[in-house]
């Protein structure tokens, strides 16, 4: 059987409904692999907040000395955006609302450790 | 924090590296030239469809030797080049990690290959996804990003591979996935020799 690959992980985390479109991040803001509809965004310029975002969140935290965080959520009126790590890189959930975002959590929480193996 | 790739890649774009009479370009302790992208992949298509069997692996191993050996010699020559270590280095926190995450950025901004690291354990193992890289141009039906390939062993050599110039050869790159083959983007493993 041949092994997974990281594109059919992010295809079943697409198939959760709501789930518009997936962005994995590096870092650094490299954007390393995309799934679903991104219309017309810049993806460098996505990534590159993505990863002041990751910035932001750690510096927080270490201010307040919290441990590595899990999971950032964004809700805005037509979008809720969900960051979790995944590997040594930023798994981006784009969804135009929070109504599945049970869902979307459980199918995350059993999909990282599969995906963390390419990231 | 860690290496920001958009601010190195929008800093260094703008740099304008300059020929001698001869037409060479001296940077990085190496000297650099400036040929049309159709000119490297003809002449590598030319090549390989020029040779056959065991000469077409060998041929093959040579290309990704050029590569390596440039890769390491002019890698060397960046990481400690005035560019480098007044746009990058204060932002690395992450060690060597984070040099390669520099490396890469510069090797997007000056239009070698969009590319960036994908996954990386250090000092044995390191993955490269590359959505645009000059190779991705062609259709040759083979994987042919060989410069990707000795280049991404080269930054692992200069980064884990013991003191330059010693370092050089201790991993090696095989190419995955291509774009010039229908992928989505070009995947590019680095592991120990």
């Amino acid at each position: 059987m041949a092994a997974e690959s990281s594109t059919e992980v992010l295809q079943e985390i697409l198939n959760v409904p709501g789930i518009k479109a997936i962005v994995v991040v590096g870092r650094d803001g490299f954007v390393i692999e995309t799934a679903g509809s991104l219309g017309t965004m810049d993806l460098d310029t996505l990534g590159a907040s993505v990863a002041m975002l990751l910035n932001g969140a750690e510096s927080m935290g270490a201010e307040m000395q919290l441990s590595a965080f899990n999971t950032l959520t964004l809700e805005a009126a037509n979008a809720m955006i969900m960051c979790t790590p995944v590997g040594d890189a930023l798994l981006v959930i784009l969804a135009p609302d929070s109504k599945t975002l049970g869902m979307i959590r459980l199918q995350i929480k059993k999909t990282i450790p599969r995906l963390a193996s390419f990231f | 924090m860690t290496v920001q790739r958009d601010v190195v890649v929008k800093q260094l774009a703008d740099v304008r590296p300059l020929g001698n009479e001869e037409g060479l370009i001296p940077q990085f302790g190496v000297l650099i030239n400036n040929l049309p992208a159709n000119f490297w992949n003809l002449a590598t298509m030319r090549l390989l469809d020029a040779a056959q069997g065991e000469r077409r692996k060998e041929l093959e191993a040579a290309l990704v030797d050029c590569a390596h050996q440039c890769g390491y010699n002019t890698g060397y020559g960046i990481v400690n080049s005035e560019e480098f270590q007044s746009v990058v280095m204060p932002m690395v926190t992450e060690g060597a990690k984070d040099v390669l995450r520099g490396a890469y950025a510069v090797f997007t901004a000056w239009g070698w290959a969009k590319s960036g690291i994908a996954q990386i354990k250090e000092g044995e193992k390191m993955v490269i996804r590359a959505v645009d890289y000059y190779e991705a141009d062609e259709k040759p039906g083979y994987h042919m990003a060989y410069m990707i390939r000795g280049v991404s062993a080269a930054f692992f050599d200069i980064a884990y591979g013991g003191d330059y110039p010693n370092g050089l050869n201790t991993f090696d790159c095989e190419q995955t996935q291509g774009i010039e083959m229908g992928d989505k983007f070009g995947e590019f493993v680095v592991t120990k020799k």
